[in-house]
């Protein structure tokens, strides 16, 4: 017998909108650091009389996404009751978008790395559907109590459906990246995975498929749903132990996927295994029915038409825009996958458009400024670049620049005019006879033939320069002044 | 009663009168939950509120046991556009959550009825109905989900309006029927009732329902010419004549004989009236079994006893539901339930959207539609308690306003033998109050109806 696996998996990824209020309040969400229950009122306190009014920020940010994903937006949408009672659900429904979402039937390409000799290909993830709703509160669940804070319920939420398109944990990574960097290029939320703005319900089963010599038995494992995933890492973790756990329980049991048995598990990143929440979760029934309370969403073609042309560049088109450039994967790479690092290059550009800023950003800036570059004001950026095409500074000034430049705050043109920066030949033909006074032995080395003295004398009189000298002159001096001395 | 109109009154007077009755009266009568003895006063004109319309610092119980120290921490928008001229003077009793026909499902007591102390007020704006009528309160807000409004008025003898949905705001007002809800008027005349309407309108951006009203001044009442009223055909067969008391249809016949003068009556067919209660009584539970979630035991309601599981908060809360409550959630939760849906809230939707339909067509040929309050006067109390599908058919003739969204008035007419107060009601079309309420008054002059 041989045997063939084949996983099957589909996502839903809740994405918190950065809207300013609520989803249906005008509580601020910025909530992250407040006092619990600070960012309340009556309506996302649910209190008796109390009625939503929808964020129209909810709606257009939604909106966005659905396009960013390639979504058909849907002229009419409709608000319904997803009836359920939880302590961390005010309402004891939730508002959300059941019959009509607000955008459907998208897609994202994931490109897959590329097995040993072939390039990376493309693969079509389709996206169902996206519609909106409330988040809820967050419980604290502490020994012999749960605490309660409602800052989160009502934060506009977006949940993205997957078809079960994906077949392995990387393909499934690479999709919830894909979605993750293209809502945040969007502008539509930062999916801080930290903060719960981005959080993963997984789908997995398993087709096992055994091949024996006089027949072919293929048997599919019933759906697991684990929910409220907030890392790739734990996601990609989970999805493997299903496998395995899937494929033994099914050699054990012999039970396959069939209506009402889905199950939902959690994941315990300590013991690293999942564990069961509920089973039979589809006997669970949200009595869904249109809100009373609200009245339906509809969005003009106009309208959708004016929010796409809203929407900035997406990792795709970024993508395709470099690796025409011919830039190498480092560079392609950074600039789709950190959305900062893309907008702080796109605003040095508008400052000198020169083929170096992608470059300098990446291999000189980025070092020093890690994950925000904007610690630098990007027109200095842009200075400083400016001054090392036109030769005016060298690289090692270049770098004293950026820092001296964060820390000060002043231009790196008047630094560079204060501390004396630029190159310059002043004053180089006393360095590198200084340096070759100091340094007989590497001289007489060189003289022997040892080539690589040569570069160590350039280092040190590069050194003597405190940068304000560029490789070349120097070598170039250095080389003259010994070929006079050797005569 | 007094019969000078709203803005006649002395307004000191009229608090001296008001705090007097309610000092007087309210034991006898249990027409409060709450009184706000200390808030009089004497430059505003006082008013009653539905205890579940939200009144900020103060308790709002619903009626129900439930939340009987609930402290609504805002105002309501119908009580903030009140604020500039007139007071609360107290939180009038209801049916818990203003479910019932009577006041008999209060968890608090039952309002008598300001005729007859052996009979309901009717319900569930009961207590505002009765404020009115006993003058203790200048007029009063109430709630009118399916008749709540209009049926306790017709009972006590005085106004009661129900508005077109969307022209007053919902917003504090404890939901029961979120898609059929709207605030209403009780007052003692038609154009008292148009008066605080004027305060009231325009739009609330707090709740999405509500429209910009085109009538700014609702006491401005004009009549053109000779208007088509509608009489309903169906009314006449067996299966609303034996529903209604004897009383009720000779008053009905003989309104329709004293009000010929001015209005032209024409006969119409409207024989969805018959399904327009099967119909409110699945969607209204649908929306309610929702609406009453909220009520969990962790925020407001409940004990403070220390409980071992979510469910037994959940429990030991909602124990203190009355049966009236706890029969609409079960109603609510099963007609919405995978696999009954289909047969029970959806098949309702639709009938609601017939019957929408088919007034729309009626109201292309006529101004209005008229026809009694309630089959019955005011009734025993807890001679209906025990079936409760004898006490929804109260609402057989009110219903039908709320699942169509079109406002409604109900004004006295006269008295029975035993001088009990009927009401009869007029129907105008979506958005056409101030037709309506203009109508109304013209009736009420006809009838002169005295009512103290």
């Amino acid at each position: 017998m041989t045997r063939k696996i084949k996983p099957i998996i589909g996502l839903e990824i809740h994405v918190q909108l950065k809207t300013k209020t609520k989803m249906f309040c005008s509580c601020d969400t910025q909530y992250f650091h407040s006092e619990p229950n600070s960012h309340m009122c009556p309506v996302c306190l649910g209190l008796p009389g109390a009625l939503p009014v929808p964020n129209k920020e909810g709606i257009k940010l939604s909106v966005k996404s659905g396009l960013a994903l390639n979504c058909t937006i849907n002229n009419y949408s409709r608000w319904d009751r997803k009836n359920y009672m939880y302590p961390d659900l005010f309402k004891g429904y939730q508002i959300t978008q059941y019959v009509y979402p607000i955008a459907s039937n998208g897609y994202v390409d994931i490109n897959l790395p590329a097995s040993t000799g072939n390039n990376s290909k493309k693969k079509r993830i389709r996206i169902l559907r996206a519609h909106l709703e409330e988040d809820t509160a967050k419980s604290i669940h502490e020994t012999d109590y749960t605490l309660i804070d409602g800052n989160k319920a009502g934060v506009p939420l977006l949940e993205i459906v997957s078809e079960p398109d994906m077949n392995s944990s990387e393909e499934a990574k690479l999709y919830a990246q894909k979605v993750y960097n293209t809502l945040i290029y969007a502008g539509v939320s930062d999916c801080d995975l930290e903060k719960g703005q981005m959080r993963f319900d997984v789908n997995v089963n398993i087709e096992v498929v055994d091949e024996y010599e006089d027949k072919t038995i293929t048997r599919v494992t019933p759906i697991v749903e684990m929910k409220n995933m907030n890392s790739f890492a734990d996601m990609v973790s989970a999805i493997e132990f299903e496998f395995q756990r899937q494929e033994k329980e099914l050699d054990e049991t012999n039970i396959e996927k069939a209506a009402g048995n889905k199950t939902t598990r959690g994941w315990n990143s300590l013991k690293s295994r999942t564990f069961l929440l509920r089973s039979k979760e589809e006997a669970e029934d949200y009595r869904y029915f249109p809100e009373p309370d609200l009245l339906p969403v509809y969005i003009d073609d106009v309208d959708i038409d004016k929010i796409q042309e809203e929407i900035g560049d997406l990792p795709d088109k970024i993508y395709d825009d470099l690796s025409n450039m011919n830039f190498p994967d480092e560079i392609v790479t950074m600039y789709t996958s950190s959305y900062i690092y893309y907008k702080y290059l796109k605003e040095t550009l508008q400052y000198i458009d020169n083929i170096n800023v992608y470059t300098f950003i990446k291999n000189e800036l980025k070092s020093v400024t890690g994950e925000n570059p904007y610690i630098l004001n990007p027109e200095f950026c842009a200075e400083i670049i400016r001054l090392l095409i036109e030769k005016r500074i060298t690289n090692l000034v270049a770098k004293d620049l950026i820092n001296l430049s964060i820390e000060s705050g002043l231009s790196p043109i008047q630094l560079a005019n204060d501390k004396k920066l630029f190159t310059t030949i002043e004053g180089l033909d006393e360095q590198v006879i200084e340096v070759i006074r100091e340094n007989a032995d590497a001289v007489n080395n060189y003289k022997g033939g040892k080539e690589s003295s040569l570069m160590f004398l350039v280092g040190q009189v590069m050194k003597k320069a405190k940068g304000r000298t560029d490789p070349v002159t120097a070598k170039e001096k250095l080389l003259k002044l010994l070929k006079e001395d050797l005569k | 009663m007094n019969k000078k109109h709203i803005d006649e009154l002395n307004i000191a007077e009229e608090n001296k009168i008001v705090r007097d009755n309610i000092n007087n009266l309210n034991d006898e009568y249990n027409v409060y939950i709450t009184i706000f003895d200390d808030d009089f006063n004497k430059e505003k004109i006082p008013y009653a509120l539905k205890d579940n319309i939200s009144l900020k610092g103060k308790r709002m119980t619903a009626g129900s046991k439930y939340l009987k120290s609930y402290i609504s921490p805002y105002n309501a928008t119908v009580v903030d556009r009140l604020n500039d001229k007139y007071n609360v003077v107290g939180k009038t009793n209801l049916d818990s959550f203003a479910f019932g026909s009577s006041t008999e499902n209060s968890g608090y007591f039952i309002t008598k009825n300001p005729y007859d102390k052996s009979r309901v007020a009717g319900g569930s704006s009961g207590g505002s109905a009765a404020a009115v009528g006993l003058n203790m309160a200048t007029f009063a807000l109430g709630t009118d989900t399916g008749g709540s409004v209009r049926l306790p008025a017709s009972f006590c003898g005085v106004v009661g309006y129900k508005p077109t949905y969307g022209l007053l705001s919902r917003y504090g007002l404890a939901a029961m029927g979120s898609s059929l809800d709207v605030p209403g008027i009780i007052s003692r005349s038609v154009y008292d009732c148009s008066y605080v309407l004027n305060s009231l309108i325009s739009k609330d951006p707090k709740d999405v329902q509500t429209y910009e009203s085109e009538v700014n001044d609702f006491t401005q009442f004009n009549i053109s010419g000779k208007p088509k009223i509608g009489l309903i055909k169906e009314l006449n067969t067996q299966l609303f004549t034996n529903m209604m008391g004897k009383d009720v249809y000779s008053n009905y016949l003989s309104s329709i004989k004293l009000l010929s003068q001015d209005f032209d009556f024409v006969e119409i067919s409207f024989k969805d009236i018959e399904y327009s209660l099967p119909a409110y009584y699945i969607i209204t539970p649908s929306e309610i079994s929702s609406n009453m979630a909220r009520y969990d035991g962790i925020r407001f309601g409940g004990d403070e006893a220390k409980h071992n599981s979510i469910d037994e908060i959940y429990y030991s809360g909602r124990e203190l539901f009355e049966d009236e409550v706890k029969r609409r959630i079960f109603i609510g939760n099963f007609s919405l339930s995978s696999g009954y849906a289909d047969k029970y809230y959806e098949n309702a939707v639709s009938i609601r959207n017939e019957i929408r339909n088919k007034l729309s067509d009626i109201f292309n040929s006529i101004d209005a539609i008229f026809l009694p309050t309630s089959p019955n006067v005011a009734f025993e109390i807890g001679s209906k308690t025990t079936n409760p599908v004898e006490m929804y058919m109260e609402d057989i003739f009110t219903v039908s306003a709320n699942i169509a969204g079109i406002p409604a008035i109900s004004i006295p007419s006269g008295f029975n033998e035993k001088h009990l107060p009927i009401g009869m009601q007029l129907f105008a079309k979506r958005k056409d109050d101030f037709k309506l309420l203009s109508f109304a008054n013209r009736c009420e002059e006809i009838f002169n109806f005295n009512n103290d």
